[in-house]
């Protein structure tokens, strides 16, 4: 009895540690949107006076009302919507054939191809900056969100391509073999039979596709120059003056900014660990 | 002769006589030019410069002017990128610390036969001037603004402390006294800016350069801060806050941002600034509007102020309108054009023939300010300015927190200095 009480105690003991290793994971990990929240319902002044108002004294949505009239806030969500979309729609479509490929078939220098691929991701992407505002001057496409798309496909095609191989691994070639069997050419089998299985992870890639495209700011705010293309991170970044910064209202656009990514988190979180993961454990 | 031969042979005369002569309208085509700055993101700077465009277009029917908006903090990647990718805009604001890499790399014309013919050099003050040339001393960058630093000062603190607000301290010691007055009840005389950035540094440089001190040799080849001069002064600096403790406790880790709010809710009564200082102040505190005032920072050895809130004009290598961008760059900087920017702006203009008009000779800023102007001056120019200031800025830290003691600090920064100007 004295023997089986010690063991939970220990087990209980464990687990409190365990959950108090989380909790400070948590405070850590959320402590900065609380922070965006709590900033974004202060007054311009209390924004950014000492001592710190961890909770503000009079809670007001002004920074909300004020973004909204200040600049085409509108604008730049439906821009970054665009940009995101048709990024991801790209992408996906070219790294589930690529991925397709890679998993199913094999020719020379397929290892070297995708190590090829997934090698291009060590480069620093500002390095390519002036490269690639060069090509998009050059396609006369300066100023568009078709440059955008271009370039942040570029970005996500290899680590989508080697996701979406990944996935691939895991379905059985017997289906393909019964696909084929049954009279489906290759490119049939693909769309009718592998693509609806490999679901979880297209959703997994077009998470990633859809949140490095809406998060991006350098090539956003080098390869556009008028509100008209500005896509939400460039717009916020125009609220850093070069005397002072409306911290209230910065605050306001981000948390109003983060809400598209978090709602397509919520939709597609179930299929995201397994799309990720699979084919790792091979 | 076969036909079409003939016909070939009028085509071509048709063609050639056409293209002589100048088509309908063709004259009378606008010429855009694209300027690009950070003020189009700000007010009231950009819609000045937006009243000053059309204006000009008013004068110079056949130019439209074309803004650009790029943001302060990441003005330099974005026009490096347009430059380098040969779309670059005809016209580019930028300030004396960026000025020396922008004309190594070449993005701005040599403008310097073209202010001797339309003697603009006249305009502006040498040190305005000197922040924007090359090793040979001609002038790549016209000003548009100009913004030495001062001792921003709270009358209505100074009354409090039993200080006469029409006396400012004018030496190092009477700052001292006045500052140890006015630090009481959780106030503090002056908001030091100790954070090591390139705000805090540009603000430092007061200090040893009032003191007689140099950053680096005159050639500019090695570093000049290992000097009884340098140290003196930052000793002096450091012991506000280490000593005297006439500084707030924060003042490692405060820059423009911190002291302006420092400043709003009058923690500090004193901060050194520009005349921009009183505009984002007063949107902190409205409450605080006319109580600050501005005066020369007290002196040491040499009568000097700090230069560096200067915004100069260059027109850009591979510009295809040079002549259209000459003419926009000779009204800004005119005095017609200055009186505008200070009116609307409320930033001072460069050419210090706008001083003169009545407007700004009544006004008691510009009163305050110009002893300022004339004497003002960047401290060191060189394409590894931000390198410089970065091991200026780790000494500056290093001083505060007491990690090295004053002299091994600035022996520490000095090799620092010689090695990024070996590389």
């Amino acid at each position: 009895m004295p023997r089986r009480r010690g063991r939970r105690g220990r087990r209980v003991a464990w687990l409190a540690l365990v959950y108090a290793l989380l909790a400070v994971v948590n405070l850590f990990v959320l402590f900065p949107f609380y922070s965006m929240l709590v900033t974004s319902l202060k007054d311009s002044a209390s924004a950014i006076s000492l001592p710190i108002q961890w909770w503000p004294r009079a809670p007001t949505v002004e920074a909300y009302v004020s973004m909204w009239a200040g600049r085409p806030y509108g604008r730049y969500f439906l821009n970054s919507l665009l940009v995101a979309s048709g990024t991801t729609v790209v992408s996906i479509a070219l790294a589930a054939l690529a991925g397709y490929g890679f998993s199913r078939y094999r020719f020379p220098g397929a290892t070297g191809l995708l190590m090829g691929m997934v090698g291009t991701q060590m480069v620093p992407g500002i390095l390519l900056l002036i490269t690639y505002f060069k090509v998009v001057s050059v396609l006369e496409l300066y100023n568009t969100l078709t440059a955008l798309v271009l370039a942040y496909t570029s970005f996500v095609l290899p680590f989508a391509t080697w996701i979406m191989k990944g996935y691939f691994d895991t379905i059985p070639l017997e289906l393909d073999e019964a696909a084929t069997i049954d009279g489906c050419s290759p490119l049939a089998t693909f769309w009718r039979v592998t693509l609806p299985v490999a679901f979880p992870g297209i959703t997994a890639t077009s998470l990633y596709a859809f949140l490095l495209a809406w998060n991006e700011f350098m090539f956003a705010y080098v390869l556009t120059d008028s509100n008209e293309k500005y896509t939400i991170s460039v717009g916020i970044a125009h609220l850093f003056g070069e005397y002072s910064v409306a911290w209230n209202e910065l605050m306001a656009a981000g948390m109003v900014a983060a809400i598209p990514p978090i709602v397509l988190y919520m939709f597609t979180s179930r299929f995201l660990v397994s799309g990720l993961t699979a084919g790792a454990l091979k | 002769m076969r036909w079409w031969r003939r016909l070939t042979i009028a085509a071509a005369a048709a063609l050639l006589a056409g293209g002589a002569a100048p088509g309908p309208g063709l004259a009378q085509q606008a010429i855009q030019l694209r300027f690009m700055s950070w003020y189009f993101g700000e007010d009231p700077a950009g819609p000045t410069l937006k009243a000053l465009f059309a204006e000009f277009e008013k004068r110079n029917p056949t130019i439209k002017v074309v803004a650009e908006t790029v943001t302060s903090a990441e003005r330099v990647p974005k026009f490096t990128a347009a430059m380098e990718a040969g779309r670059g805009p005809d016209l580019y604001m930028d300030t004396p610390p960026n000025a020396p890499n922008l004309i190594a790399r070449g993005y701005c014309l040599d403008l310097e036969s073209r202010m001797k013919a339309d003697d603009l050099l006249a305009r502006f003050t040498k040190g305005d001037l000197d922040s924007f040339t090359d090793a040979k001393g001609d002038h790549y960058f016209v000003p548009y603004s100009t913004g030495p630093m001062g001792l921003i000062y709270n009358a209505k603190a100074f009354q409090d402390a039993g200080l006469d607000p029409n006396k400012p301290p004018k030496t190092w010691e009477e700052l001292l006294e006045y500052a140890k007055k006015l630090t009481r009840d959780g106030k503090y005389g002056i908001g030091l800016f100790g954070k090591g950035d390139n705000s805090s540094v540009w603000r430092l440089w007061y200090w040893w350069m009032s003191n007689g001190a140099e950053v680096l040799t005159a050639d500019g080849k090695k570093s000049a801060i290992n000097s009884p001069a340098f140290i003196e002064a930052i000793d002096f600096w450091a012991d506000l806050y280490r000593k005297h403790k006439v500084a707030p406790p924060s003042v490692p880790a405060n820059s423009f941002g911190e002291n302006n709010q420092l400043l709003a809710q009058g923690v500090v009564a004193m901060v050194e600034s520009g005349v921009w200082q009183f505009g984002v102040t007063e949107k902190i505190n409205p409450a605080i509007k006319g109580q600050l005032r501005a005066a020369p920072m007290p002196k040491r050895k040499v009568d000097v102020a700090v230069g560096g809130g200067t915004d100069a004009l260059c027109i850009t290598a591979g510009s295809k309108n040079v002549d259209a961008a000459w003419q926009l760059v000779k009204f800004l900087s005119s005095a017609e054009a200055g009186v505008t920017v200070w009116k609307m702006h409320g930033k001072f203009p460069a050419n210090v023939q706008s001083m003169q008009s009545p407007e700004l000779k009544s006004d008691p800023l510009v009163q305050a300010f110009e002893p300022m102007i004339t004497v003002a001056r960047t401290p060191f120019k060189s394409v590894k300015y931000v390198e410089v200031t970065n091991a200026l800025g780790t000494m500056m830290q290093e001083v505060l927190t007491g990690a090295k003691p004053t002299p091994a600090a600035v022996k520490a920064a000095s090799d620092r200095i010689d090695a990024i100007l070996r590389d």
